[in-house]
């Protein structure tokens, strides 16, 4: 069984979320993925407004309806709406049968703006997963690093973190997150680097590792293929596909009754 | 049984990866039940005298290949087409060192593809039955070091240069599935060049490019040990092939462009 913590709509043959995750989940079962995490609809917004926020963990809330416990949602939160942001905390998370937080591109998550947001979701129990790059490129202006991420966790002990990416450039995001113990990285989202896995392991300790692929924008072979050909035991890597995202997801799981 | 045709020995200077040494990389190979890799130096992307590049790039394989004991070591040289005498490098690849084939780094050896040389090298490659590898992208433009910043080679000009040289044999390595059909389509209708799929992303990616360039146009390529050889293996998995258009893929096409003894 392999858990996948990071996936998407967007970009999936179909006109509905229904359709999409119906094609989604096939391709997941051919590849092993027993249970996936999706977040947002079926188009990416940089920078959502209130009702983009809504109508956004609407399709996303659609996709989930029709696979039980093997589908699970993230509510897509923008700390620059307070007020909504809470709300869709509640409706989706609190209320619904989401299980966790995806924070994006519209705000640096240094910043203060997300301090009442993380506050709630610490609360719920509901895991925040961050998308975090470190650029050559250069940044978009409200994208994290994982520098920004270790000062937000730092500030939120209670919380527990996902660093999207692993940073992107896992040799520079990985060190960024030496001393930040409620976060743990995400292996999904880049090209499959031999010893990316290797170093998250070195540096962070296996059970700081999960996986995740960010489909459809990645395959899922590219992504399963950096734990299947990491150098690392085979306990390691049941860890890293496995046993700690079922670790992350218990408490909240538990809480709303479903199976960890 | 497989034929990778994207494989490196070498050392990549960013850094470190899982595997030292090309006994290394061979065993790891062996393990993926990969029997043959088409290899080159990474050296050969960084140095100016390749013709030392490619004289160690033959030892290595040579020593490698002593007992046919794992993965058999094709060893494909590099040249630059804008290095003062090219044409000496490519002869002591065929005359000195028997190499089948040659990768060729249009990025980051600083050429577009119609500069007249590349025309006069790809013409001496095919006169010479040679089969050439054209490295379309060295790495994620975002996770470049700041030192190398290499975009990918723009295809605009290969679909003529390969129509008007008729014997050429030709195969794209880390090929960008974002490249349009007005290019991607007439350089698979002509047969004679081939796509790779180590940078083909996406869910199913690899059977959507099946499906534009025709199975008969791919081959087998990880680009290992940079990237994990996972990779590709399971991207052929993910693209739930029939399992002739799989052997193809892995080993038929690769062996009949250059057979592996």
């Amino acid at each position: 069984m392999i858990g996948d913590i990071h996936g998407h709509l967007t970009g999936l043959p179909g006109s509905t979320a229904t359709e999409r995750m119906a094609r989604l989940m096939a391709i997941a079962e051919r590849m092993g993925i027993e249970r996936q995490c999706v977040c947002m609809g079926l188009n990416f917004h940089y920078d959502p407004n209130p009702e983009d926020l809504r109508k956004q963990n609407d399709e996303c809330l659609e996709a989930l309806a029709h696979h039980h416990d093997q589908a699970l949602g993230l509510v897509y939160l923008n700390p620059k709406h307070t007020e909504a942001s809470l709300a869709e905390l509640e409706r989706c998370v609190a209320q619904g049968p989401m299980v966790g937080v995806k924070l994006w591109v519209a705000v640096r998550c240094s910043s203060r703006l997300l301090d009442p947001l993380v506050e709630r979701a610490a609360e719920l129990h509901a895991p925040i997963m961050q998308h975090t790059w470190y650029k050559t490129t250069g940044n978009l202006p409200g994208e994290s690093t994982s520098a920004d991420l270790a000062e937000l966790a730092a500030r939120h002990p209670k919380a527990q973190f996902v660093c999207g990416h692993s940073g992107g450039d896992w040799q520079l995001g990985l060190q960024t997150l030496r001393h930040s113990p409620n976060v743990v990285v995400e292996t999904g989202g880049f090209d499959p680097t031999t010893g990316c896995v290797e170093m998250a392991v070195r540096e962070l300790g296996v059970e700081r590792v999960i996986f995740g692929s960010d489909v459809p924008g990645r395959s899922y072979a590219s992504q399963l293929a950096k734990v299947r050909g990491a150098e690392i035991e085979e306990f390691e890597r049941r860890m890293i596909l496995r046993d700690n995202l079922r670790r992350l997801l218990r408490p909240i799981l538990e809480s709303k009754g479903m199976r960890p | 049984m497989i034929t990778d045709t994207s494989v490196f020995l070498g050392a990549w200077p960013f850094r470190f990866l899982p595997w030292e040494g090309t006994r290394a990389i061979q065993t790891r190979l062996s393990r993926n039940k990969i029997t043959v890799a088409w290899v080159s130096l990474f050296e050969g992307i960084f140095h100016k005298d390749l013709a030392a590049v490619n004289q160690r790039l033959a030892r290595e394989c040579a020593v490698a290949n002593e007992g046919n004991a794992g993965t058999r070591l094709i060893p494909f040289g590099v040249i630059n087409p804008k290095s003062p005498d090219w044409r000496e490098d490519l002869r002591r690849c065929v005359e000195l060192h028997a190499m089948p084939g040659v990768r060729l780094f249009p990025g980051a050896h600083g050429y577009p593809l119609d500069d007249p040389e590349l025309a006069a090298l790809l013409k001496a490659v095919a006169d010479r039955n040679l089969f050439a590898q054209v490295v379309m992208k060295i790495e994620d433009e975002r996770t470049q070091h700041p030192l190398v910043k290499l975009s990918a080679v723009e295809l605009t000009a290969l679909p003529g240069l390969v129509a008007k040289i008729p014997t050429l044999k030709l195969q794209i390595l880390n090929m960008q599935a974002g490249v349009p059909d007005e290019i991607v389509l007439p350089l698979a209708r002509s047969g004679r060049v081939w796509f790779d799929f180590a940078m083909v992303e996406g869910v199913a990616g690899v059977a959507r490019f099946a499906e534009r360039v025709g199975t008969g146009q791919l081959l087998f390529g990880s680009y290992f040990p940079l990237f994990y050889a996972e990779s590709a293996l399971l991207k052929l998995v993910e693209a739930d092939l029939p399992e002739t258009d799989l052997q193809a893929i892995h080993f038929t096409q690769a062996n009949g462009l250059v057979p592996s003894r």
